[in-house]
């Protein structure tokens, strides 16, 4: 019995009995859980938008946050690269192209906020380390940002340096903020004063201190995301 | 050894006298890298003594039957099936601590500390036995780990389990005295700490005999 134990045969056999089993389980597992995944998904996404339109809502409570989507109408419009500029898309244009798997579309929100519009579209900027996707907020004419909100531990800048971004006090500098030059400038520390955090029509905000590159990786997300704007909505 | 080992003896072990960061150094990586948040380190601690239990259990349960040439690699098979169910249920109940331990959950499957109890006690103990020093050891991997992270949060962020304990300055409001230090967020900090608690328990240890592992040989000896 003992030989056979440690034979090539058993050996085989037992290993793959073992493995198949194991996956088995886990595969069960993760369909099992794939509704709530999706739904955790949703919720996220959902929440930043919100976050970045600084429209107040109670944390991880999806009716509460279906509610603000319908008070202030905040409605998801999709486009598609069409040589230089976009074309808007339907929503079965849309279905069509997940479907498929192929082909990129851009996804923009837009809300109604004390009677005035507002966009958001999701960004992905760089900093130090690597990517750091989020979403961005603007008026309706893209003159000035309306906020900024970078996914919450979804970036892997340094935390306590890069990962202030993430802070209130450096997100709240954008809304607000005017559009200067087709950009808004993170200032680097110690280049002059402080910017003035009054100053709305200056653009720009103050910067991290220890964080520079990714203060410069920010400036060049907003650039960025104002000239894919422009381009989408055929604002000049 | 094995033999005689009681559930309170085996506590005392993996806790203190064997204890798996302190005395044998193992676990150091995400020792390292997760304790600058204590809720972290905590949802950390637990995931660790599931996985070492649970696979420690299933090793033990099938140690008659495992051939011996694959069965380290029947080993990381067990204990991956553990760690990802932990990652899985994770994502749906827990994604925001999920988002934020990141690689450091599924990291557990090359924990030194889970192949060391499979391998060195699991294969040679019943189930229960087996199960309880998985728990005991992670117990005592999530002890030292806290202990860390308290130090580490309170000096990095001014907050114990997120909530402010010193009130950190705040210039423009002209509030607060404590000016965070940035060090103790970062990996290098978790080093000195560790270090500096190594030494202090090996002193203790050595000075007082009864509290070391020289106290099972004095122990036998009598």
């Amino acid at each position: 019995m003992k030989d056979f134990k440690n034979s090539f045969v058993y050996t085989v056999i037992f290993v793959f009995v073992l493995a198949f089993f194991f996956v088995a389980l886990l595969g069960l597992t993760r369909e099992a859980t794939a509704d709530q995944v999706k739904a955790n998904e949703e919720v996220s996404s959902k929440s930043s938008i919100l976050k970045a339109f600084h429209i107040p809502f109670k944390k991880n409570d999806v009716a509460d946050i279906q509610a603000q989507f319908q008070k202030y109408q905040v409605e998801v419009k999709y486009f598609q690269q069409a040589g230089a500029g976009y074309q808007p898309l339907t929503e079965a244009q849309v279905e069509a192209l997940k479907a498929a798997k192929s082909g990129n579309f851009v996804t923009v929100y837009s809300a109604q906020i004390d009677g005035l519009k507002y966009w958001a579209k999701t960004f992905v900027g760089y900093g130090l380390w690597g990517a750091v996707p989020g979403v961005m907020a603007f008026n309706e004419d893209l003159t000035r940002l309306a906020g900024f909100e970078p996914y919450p531990g979804q970036h892997s800048e340094t935390p306590g340096l890069g990962g202030r971004i993430e802070e209130s006090w450096f997100k709240d500098q954008f809304k607000g903020e005017k559009v200067v030059g087709g950009r808004i400038l993170v200032k680097k520390i110690g280049e002059g004063a402080a910017p003035d955090p009054k100053n709305k029509d200056d653009g720009i905000v103050d910067g991290i201190t220890g964080a520079t590159l990714t203060g410069d990786g920010m400036t060049r997300a907003v650039a960025a995301e104002i000239k894919t704007m422009k381009l989408i909505l055929g604002v000049q | 050894m094995a033999n005689n080992t009681t559930f309170f003896s085996n506590l005392k072990d993996n806790i203190w006298t064997n204890n798996p960061i302190l005395v044998q150094v193992l676990g150091i990586c995400s020792t390292l890298a997760v304790t600058n948040n204590m809720t972290n380190t905590f949802i950390m601690g637990m995931a660790l003594v599931f996985a070492t239990s649970f696979s420690s259990f299933t090793v033990s349960a099938l140690r008659n039957l495992i051939p011996r040439k694959v069965r380290m690699i029947v080993q990381v098979v067990i204990i991956s099936f553990y760690v990802i169910i932990v990652d899985l249920l994770l994502n749906a109940y827990l994604p925001e601590i999920r988002k934020t331990l990141g690689p450091y959950v599924g990291l557990i499957i090359t924990n030194c500390i889970v192949m060391g109890r499979a391998e060195g006690f699991a294969g040679q103990n019943k189930p229960l036995i087996s199960f309880w020093d998985g728990v005991t050891s992670g117990l005592g991997y999530s002890a030292v780990l806290m202990l860390i992270a308290t130090i580490r949060e309170l000096l990095g962020f001014g907050t114990l389990l997120g909530i402010p304990v010193f009130q950190v300055y705040d210039a423009a409001a002209g509030t607060g005295w404590f000016t965070p230090w940035t060090l103790m967020i970062t990996p290098a900090s978790a080093f000195f700490l560790l270090a500096g608690l190594l030494w202090f328990v090996k002193t203790m240890m050595n000075r007082k005999p009864s509290l070391g592992p020289g106290a099972q040989a004095q122990g036998a000896k009598k």
